[in-house]
């Protein structure tokens, strides 16, 4: 009977040091999941050729989904948010935006899940996709691209576009993200639909 | 009346003894309910093939690889496969193992061709060579001893090959439209037209050739990165061989066959031209989904090695998780917007 009485004192004790750990934990973290969704405007008349945009590839904190932001006076530090999150991890997203940045300039554009034959193929890979916290904050976006047409390297150059927040809100952010994708994609399908020379801009 | 203490010790003792026989058997021996029968088969490889591995017929897994012993005198390989006794073989039955590759895990499949198809063993071994299967010479006999397909070369060397074949393939179709050319344009002879005609012949057979292997590395089900080449193979292999055919006739026919087939070489050149083009997309194709899952894999393989630093350098990391911060400035839209 005692034997009983102390095991049951034990597992009193161990339940609440567990409810106690957990209130000292605290409140949970409550995310919020940015989405991006470009639209493009219609450029025109459509090329002929047909477009495969491999999967853009990306390496370190670009590839993930977690919101990424640097302090200009920091530049070489890259930090993640707590709470803020994209709802596909950037390299989608580019992804998604070449594709149907493309269609609005060339007549069949697939993605990397078509692995159907094309006259052009675009690699991608991203090399920024983040915040930079100045007064007023903007969001930053640059990826290098090579264009192969006909099996050969026809084009390799940086793209990139910034765009400012409209205000203080994750859904201004966003929208900042949409501005500054829709700018880099178009100006990259417009480089590859009129041959323009690759531009390197030295603030990408 | 009861029995008495001793022979009561003794019913316990043989319940005991045949209980534990009972255990014996159910543990030790692998089939002990005769589920399943033996049937053997040869290969000529068995990378990745071990005692275990699922064998399927049209889908469903009717048994597993029981063993695998290596034959020195022949250097093929003898496995034992455990097959439901419900399963039948037909007349005509083979076994193929699918492609070595690093995406998929092995299987083994037992094909059985209906006698409506194959009513004879010539028969049979035609519709063996019609789905690509060349038998492996049979190190036993009987009707438990299935014959085994050869097995096609690992998907990642086979795909390599076939990059190298299909350039240098579209080489020499390229030299031979530019030497047809040539000789269109300057009249040609005929010596120079069986030449030309005779490396048309080569030239598409090796396309053909090539589509053929490619096909058995890519099939769906056998090892395939989502790139079904079995349309291609009908089209480009179709087109080859009525190609060849094509030359044929006009290596027989070679007095004045510049003058009466200019339009015919015209065709030839337009087609060969367009069945190496094909094999090239085909393999861009190809290559693509292999680049794309190799950049998965490399991904993957970053985050992973990123989780063992971190956890090497803080071992509580993985219960104290990370001290994130959000950006400065941010303002969580609490009120939503009318």
């Amino acid at each position: 009977m005692k034997s009983n009485l102390a095991t049951l004192g034990a597992l009193a004790i161990v339940v609440m040091l567990g409810i106690g750990g957990c209130g000292v934990m605290g409140k949970a973290d409550a995310p919020i999941t940015l989405r991006i969704a470009p639209v493009f405007p219609a450029a025109g008349k459509l090329d002929s050729r047909s477009v495969a945009v491999a999967a853009v590839d990306a390496v370190g904190e670009a590839a993930k989904s977690r919101y990424a932001y640097v302090d200009p006076a920091r530049p070489g530090e890259i930090n993640q948010a707590k709470s803020l999150f994209w709802e596909q991890p950037p390299p989608h997203v580019v992804e998604r935006a070449l594709v149907t940045g493309l269609r609005t300039r060339f007549a069949s554009v697939t993605g990397p899940e078509v692995a159907a034959p094309a006259n052009i193929r675009v690699l991608a890979m991203l090399d920024r996709f983040e915040e930079l916290s100045a007064e007023p904050g903007q969001a930053v976006i640059a990826f290098e691209a090579t264009v192969i047409d006909h099996g050969k390297v026809a084009r390799t150059g940086k793209w990139c576009a910034s765009a400012p927040f409209a205000g203080p809100g994750p859904s201004d952010r966003a929208r900042a993200f949409e501005v500054a994708l829709i700018a880099a994609v178009t100006a990259f399908a417009q480089d590859l639909a009129t041959g323009a020379p690759a531009r390197s801009d030295g603030s990408c | 009346m009861s029995p008495d203490t001793q022979t009561q010790v003794r019913w316990g003792v043989a319940a005991c003894v045949v209980a534990m026989l009972a255990v014996a058997v159910i543990a030790f021996v692998p089939d002990p309910l005769f589920r399943y029968r033996t049937v053997t088969t040869t290969l000529d490889n068995v990378a990745g093939i071990d005692a275990g591995t699922p064998v399927s017929f049209r889908g469903a897994v009717v048994g597993e690889v029981r063993s695998v012993a290596l034959d020195p005198a022949s250097r093929t390989f003898r496995v034992g496969l455990n097959v439901r006794r419900d399963w039948r073989p037909s007349a005509c039955t083979y076994v193929s193992a699918a492609a070595a590759n690093p995406f998929t895990p092995p299987t083994i499949d037992l094909v059985a061709i209906e006698p409506s198809l194959a009513a004879n063993p010539a028969q049979c071994l035609a519709a063996m060579d019609a789905q690509d299967c060349s038998p492996v010479p049979r190190l036993d006999s009987g009707p438990a001893a299935i014959p085994g397909c050869r097995r096609s070369p690992d998907l990642i060397t086979s795909a390599a090959v076939a990059v190298r074949e299909a350039a240098n393939v579209a080489r020499s179709a390229n030299q031979m439209a530019q030497r047809l050319q040539t000789m269109m344009g300057s009249g040609g002879d005929g010596a120079n037209m069986a030449q030309v005609a005779d490396s048309a012949t080569k030239t598409l057979a090796a396309l053909n050739s090539l589509s053929d292997r490619l096909d058995r590395s890519f099939r769906p089900g056998q090892g395939d990165l989502a790139v079904s080449l079995g349309n291609v193979r009908q089209i480009t292999g179709k087109l080859a061989r009525v190609n060849v055919r094509q030359v044929d006739t006009i290596l027989q026919n070679t007095n004045g066959v510049v003058v009466d087939n200019r339009a015919n070489l015209a065709i030839l050149i337009d087609q060969a031209a367009r069945s190496s083009s094909r094999a090239n997309q085909m393999l861009e194709g190809a290559s693509a989904s292999m680049v794309e899952a190799t950049a998965n894999l490399k991904r993957m393989t970053a985050n992973l090695d990123a989780l063992s630093e971190r956890l090497a350098a803080d071992p509580t990391f993985a219960i104290r998780g990370q001290n994130y911060k959000d950006p400065p400035g941010l303002k969580p839209n609490l009120e939503p917007k009318p």
